[in-house]
């Protein structure tokens, strides 16, 4: 239209009436354009102003050419100090130089580009903001960046709260994994053991189990009713029943039919009274077979609660064997008293028969001699009766050894009476007058006077001290010829009130293993002895409530001594 | 009893005195000489071997018993006759005691006869014994005097070889065995051949 006006001058009225009409319709359709504008400019204004964004409007060299009241109360600052001057007042010192980087940028770039900004207010508060920027080329060709500032410190710290709270989720749930991986571990730790447990429980089960299967002894374990629940394999041998035959029946099958008759109430008392007695001892009872025999067995009896459950195992073992070797012994050792008897009374019989022929060979060569005497025309009768008493002296002796051993077989009674102990010896030394003077022994009494007397059986006592003095002078006539041979018989009071008398002599003495030896029966040091008078002797004097002993010593002599209480209110006539 | 020593003596081998009294007194009424011991070792130690005569002893003594006597008698080569007397018969005893060479076992009480018949039997098997002894210790020590020749022709001739037959089998002439049998007869004392080989078999030459 324009270009028309060059041409104006060659142009017609009605053409210069077009132009003029056209330029009054341009000049209209302008106002409008320009009132629309204007429209425009004023949403701008409202849009820039009210729209709740931060908005900057910044030359080439990053001042600041508009902004709007958003962006300065978020930025802190007064708009007159804003406006021409740069942000870098207002950036935190951190994002200074990425700020540069990112103008820089933006103006190289027409595309929208986006910056974290960490920023600071005048006040010192730090806050984010995420800052989006766009290049625009201004009519004038001058280039603005558009900055539009969002705060995002509410959306960091709703974020960051929000990473926070996931991460402590993510801890949590962590946590309760690591916790599920400890628990599994736990578990499959346990879950292990319990399979080692168990082996090892089988493994024990089974070591139990033969060792139960191979132990001699039964065992019945049964509930508080009686029943059997479980058996070992020496049950089966013990009472020839399998287990299945056991196993969940009475234990009364077990029991002698005596006790079964009466079998639930004394099955009861059984439980109830026995088994709590009989338990940690062992009693001897009798088990029925199953082929009804009785057998003999040893009983012990456990108690042990399983669940809740109180059970009794009884241990059984079979003592038949036992019993009937104890049968046998006791069989063996009646032969064997019946063999000593008899052996006893052959050793007394050879002993009687010895002592007894010794004086009679000397009775008959005796009367021989003096039957020749009595051949002669003229006999010597002072010879003959000389020869004669010594014949009827041992023909007396011969009687007497049956006398004494009549005594030392036949079961003897105690007449006890006082005696003056010294008495008692004095008498019973008297028969010996002849062995001393013949044997030259040197016989002695160191008797105390006035000892308190006692009550004993004279004629027991009296062998006592005659068999001592017997065995004196015979140990004395083994010492060689011309020896002193001595003899003595002592008697004390001692402390504890005892009358002790001793028979002492300078024989020989006795050996070691004589000593140990001489006061058991049948041992004897004499060729012709019988090796009972010292065994009887110790029994009659403790008889008496005393004691036989002995000292001795080899080529010194022996003392034989024996004790005796004295009378007293106790053991004397009072009693008797 | 010890100025003149008797022909035969009786030894009594017993513990018990009233045996020895009773039992020398009947044999010493016999005029026979009699000797008592109380024990073996007082036999052992009193004894004299030369004495002819017998042992009565007693089976049960304390220390040595009888039968241990009787051994020991043996080793001694003391050949004793030995009567026993025993209180106590006993079936092993005796029988040891005769497997050991005893003449009698007699169980006391014995009859007194025959103790006295026993023991003089026993005296004079003792002095046979004896003489016969002494005999071969005669013929012995006369053997001794021959020559290992002589001794030679001895033996030959007591087997009842003729003198040729003798001279033939040592290679000699018979002169010479006449002169050695000669010899013979006056060393060993011999009247004829007869009692030359009774020598002879005393000698244990046959």
């Amino acid at each position: 239209m324009l270009n028309k006006l060059d041409n104006i001058g060659k142009m017609s009225g009605a053409e210069l009436q077009n132009l003029l009409l056209e330029f009054q319709t341009r000049q209209f359709e302008l106002e409008l354009q320009n009132q629309e504008l204007r429209t425009v400019l004023g949403c701008e204004n409202i849009f820039f102003e009210k729209f709740p964004i931060s908005f900057l409007m910044l030359d080439r060299k990053g001042n600041v050419q508009r902004i709007n009241n958003i962006a300065v109360n978020l930025l802190g600052c007064v708009k007159q100090d804003i406006l021409g001057a740069t942000l870098s007042n207002c950036i935190h010192p951190s994002d200074k130089v990425p700020y540069e980087h990112y103008l820089e940028k933006l103006a190289a770039t027409p595309t929208t580009i986006a910056l974290n900004l960490k920023l600071n207010r005048q006040d010192g508060t730090i806050f984010n903001v995420e800052c989006h920027g766009y290049t625009s080329i201004t009519d004038d060709k001058e280039m603005s960046m558009c900055l539009l500032l969002n705060d995002i410190t509410e959306r960091d710290q709703r974020e960051k709260k929000l990473s926070d709270r996931v991460k402590q989720l993510e801890d949590k749930i962590r946590k309760k994994a690591d916790h599920l991986t400890e628990s599994n571990a736990a578990l499959n730790k346990t879950v292990n053991e319990l399979n080692y447990s168990r082996h090892q429980l089988l493994e024990r089960e089974a070591k139990l189990n033969s060792i139960l299967n191979a132990s001699i002894e039964g065992i019945v374990v049964i509930d508080k009713a009686g029943t059997i629940v479980s058996i070992n394999a020496a049950v089966e041998n013990i009472f020839g029943y399998v287990a299945q035959e056991l196993i969940g029946y009475s234990v009364n099958q077990l029991m002698p039919i005596i006790t079964r008759k009466k079998q639930d109430s004394y099955l009861q008392k059984y439980l109830r009274i026995f088994i709590p007695q009989a338990i940690g001892q062992i009693r001897e009872v009798e088990g029925l077979r199953k082929d009804g025999s009785l057998v003999p067995l040893d009983l012990t009896i456990a108690e042990f609660p399983l669940d809740g459950i109180q059970y009794y195992s009884g241990i059984v073992r079979d003592v038949s064997a036992r019993k009937r070797q104890e049968q046998q012994e006791k069989e063996h050792l009646e032969k064997l008293a019946h063999v000593t008897r008899l052996g006893l009374m052959g050793e007394m019989a050879s002993g009687i028969a010895h002592e007894v022929n010794q004086p009679l060979s000397a009775v008959v060569n005796y009367t021989q001699v003096c039957l020749r005497f009595l051949q002669n025309e003229n006999p010597d009768l002072v010879k003959i009766s000389e020869v004669l008493y010594k014949a009827n002296q041992q023909a007396l002796k011969a009687g007497q050894i049956i006398h004494s051993m009549r005594e030392f077989v036949k079961p003897r009674k105690i007449h006890r009476s006082t005696v003056d102990i010294n008495d008692l010896i004095y008498d019973a030394i008297g028969i010996f007058e002849a062995d001393f003077k013949q044997h030259l022994v040197a016989m002695r009494f160191e008797l105390t006077k006035n000892l308190p007397n006692v009550f004993i059986d004279q004629v027991q006592i009296e062998q006592v001290i005659l068999n001592l003095i017997r065995n004196s002078i015979d140990a004395l006539k083994d010492l060689p010829h011309f020896t002193q041979r001595h003899l003595s018989v002592e008697t004390s009071l001692s402390d504890l009130n005892y009358i002790v008398v001793r028979v002492k002599d300078n024989g020989p003495g006795l050996t070691e293993i004589q000593q140990e030896k001489i006061l058991t029966p049948f041992f004897t040091t004499k060729a012709s002895g019988m090796g009972m008078g010292l065994s009887i002797s110790r029994s009659l004097v403790e008889a008496h409530h005393g004691t036989l002993h002995f000292n001795s010593k080899e080529d010194k002599g022996t003392t034989f001594y024996f004790t005796l209480p004295t009378e007293t209110p106790a053991n004397g006539r009072i009693k008797a | 009893m010890a100025e003149s020593k008797p022909k035969t003596l009786v030894y009594l081998v017993d513990d018990d005195f009233f045996v020895r009294d009773s039992l020398s007194m009947l044999i010493e009424m016999t005029g026979q000489a009699i000797r008592c011991f109380e024990s073996a070792d007082d036999f052992l130690n009193n004894f004299d071997p030369d004495q002819a005569g017998c042992l009565i002893l007693d089976v049960r003594m304390p220390n040595m018993t009888g039968l241990e006597l009787q051994e020991e008698l043996v080793r001694r080569d003391f050949a004793i006759p030995i009567i026993f007397i025993s209180g106590h018969a006993d079936v092993p005893d005796s029988s040891k005691a005769f497997r050991a060479g005893a003449v009698d076992y007699m169980e006391k009480p014995f009859d007194s006869d025959v103790l006295l018949t026993r023991m003089q039997e026993a005296i004079q098997k003792d002095l046979d014994t004896r003489v016969l002894h002494a005999e071969k210790r005669k013929l012995k020590k006369r053997l001794s005097q021959l020559t290992p020749r002589e001794h030679e022709v001895m033996i030959l001739v007591v087997k009842g070889l003729s003198n040729k037959e003798v001279a033939k089998h040592l290679d000699v002439s018979n002169r010479t065995i006449d002169v050695h049998r000669a010899k013979i007869m006056e060393k060993m004392d011999a009247e004829d051949l007869a009692e030359l080989t009774v020598m002879g078999m005393h000698c244990g030459l046959i």
